[in-house]
């Protein structure tokens, strides 16, 4: 379908109802899509509005510009962030995330949208206090865009297609920005190959955010510790399907790490190295409890020793590392889904 | 006045796959056994096939790689012979 379908409603209907009684909204009031605003959201894009960026599963359907334009107005977004949800559906929709899988899961994880670059100031993005909660219209709506085309236009309906037995508070929005300006390593997307002035989109399947408080640790095998400690916990996808993990680091933990002389390379290899549970403890849960022959774990991960501590995931490199936050010592974890994360620039 | 919306949603796509038809007997049809490696598919379906053959039926099993990942062709085309598939399983 090149074009959206238009809808004319009577004078009598109110919009926001209409779109309520269409199926079309997350739940919250949505801004109505008249055709003013979407123009208006396409603007600046020099894109036609056929144009198909992706095709979002599990419907497989069509995100042409014009659509993905209509969920942005819904969702409250500004011309501005245009660009960066267009970024969002190209990365999301890479083979790689198996967003179709995630769409549909019993497992409650959602992607989460990173933003890297220049791009965040423009915006005026939040990176500090609160970075994961409510107060700033760019990362809520960015988020809420994402999440809209996942269900409008993917189709991922709550109960029939999207089978998440819970879900999490994400799945209305989930949108940071890193706080690069305190970060005391490359950011993101530079750890990634792109140049520090190209903004970027990266997506993660993952959790909400589990807080790890450390207020009094000041060197960094103790902060690293209790930062291993909280992600290797029992019932993690990654334990038994392995993937990638996240950890939001706030400003003043990766301080401290970075003041003992240690990279990101560093942090990655000890929570590598020191988030592991013992077999014996992991056969108790996961899809195939005590078969441990049939997790996807590396060869070298004995399937017989009991005391065998075995890692969250594979490798150092998939545990990623983004500094965010304000002031104050809590990091944050999210598990993630079992696919890794993917970033593009945004155009 | 009339107000204009933009539709947000999915369009030429069909709400829902159709159905496949029932088979009207069972009789020497062949019957797929899909596993999808979820924990207890193997048995379920080994249940499930032993019962079809004990209907008349041909039974053949294959196995996903992953069960998050849609069925990969191949697996796909050593289904096109069947007369029906049942897969497994849901969590």
């Amino acid at each position: 379908m090149a074009v959206a379908t238009r809808h004319t409603l009577d004078s009598t209907d109110d919009p926001i109802q209409y779109c309520y009684d269409r199926g079309w909204t997350d739940g919250l009031p949505v801004v109505p899509p008249t055709e003013e605003r979407v123009a208006a959201m396409l603007a600046g894009a020099g894109l036609p509005r056929d144009r198909v960026i992706a095709k979002i599963p599990p419907a497989w359907a069509e995100a042409t510009v014009e659509k993905i334009a209509v969920n942005c107005v819904m969702a409250g977004c500004l011309p501005g962030y245009f660009p960066v949800v267009l970024a969002a559906v190209r990365a999301m929709t890479d083979p790689a995330l198996n967003l179709n899988g995630m769409q549909c899961s019993t497992h409650l994880s959602t992607p989460l949208v990173v933003v890297n670059g220049p791009i965040r100031a423009a915006l005026g993005m939040n990176s500090g206090s609160n970075v994961f909660g409510q107060g700033n219209r760019a990362n809520a709506t960015i988020g809420r865009a994402v999440k809209l085309i996942l269900t409008n236009i993917g189709r991922a309906i709550p109960g029939v297609t999207d089978k998440a037995t819970l879900g999490h508070p994400g799945k209305y929005t989930y949108c940071i920005a890193e706080n690069e300006e305190q970060s005391p390593w490359d950011p993101l997307h530079v750890e990634r190959g792109l140049k520090r002035e190209q903004s970027a989109v990266t997506i993660f399947g993952c959790e909400a955010p589990h807080n790890i408080n450390n207020q009094a640790s000041r060197n960094a095998f103790d902060l690293c510790h209790t930062i291993a400690d909280t992600m290797a916990t029992l019932g993690k996808n990654m334990f038994y399907a392995q993937g990638e993990v996240m950890v939001v680091m706030c400003p003043s933990h990766a301080e401290t790490i970075a003041a003992d002389g240690w990279s990101k390379l560093h942090v990655k290899e000890y929570l590598y190295e020191k988030a592991r549970k013992p077999l014996r403890l992991v056969k108790l849960g996961g899809l195939y409890g005590r078969e441990v022959s049939r997790n996807f774990w590396p060869r070298w991960v004995s399937r017989t020793d009991e005391d065998e501590m075995v890692p969250l995931v594979r490798r150092p490199s998939e545990i990623t590392l983004v500094v965010a936050g304000g002031p104050g010592r809590h990091t944050a974890f999210l598990p993630g889904w079992a696919t890794p994360s993917v970033t593009v620039p945004i155009e | 006045m009339s107000i204009i919306l933009l539709d947000p949603a999915a369009e030429g796509v069909p709400d829902f796959l159709p159905t496949a038809d029932r088979l009207k007997e069972l009789a020497g049809k062949r019957i797929g056994l899909l596993d999808n490696i979820k924990h207890n598919a193997e048995y379920l379906l080994a249940s499930v096939g032993a019962r079809f053959e004990e209907l008349g039926c041909e039974v053949k099993a294959v196995r996903k790689k992953t069960y998050t990942k849609i069925a990969e062709p191949h697996i796909l085309a050593a289904l096109e012979d069947c007369d029906a598939v049942v897969t497994a399983i849901g969590d």
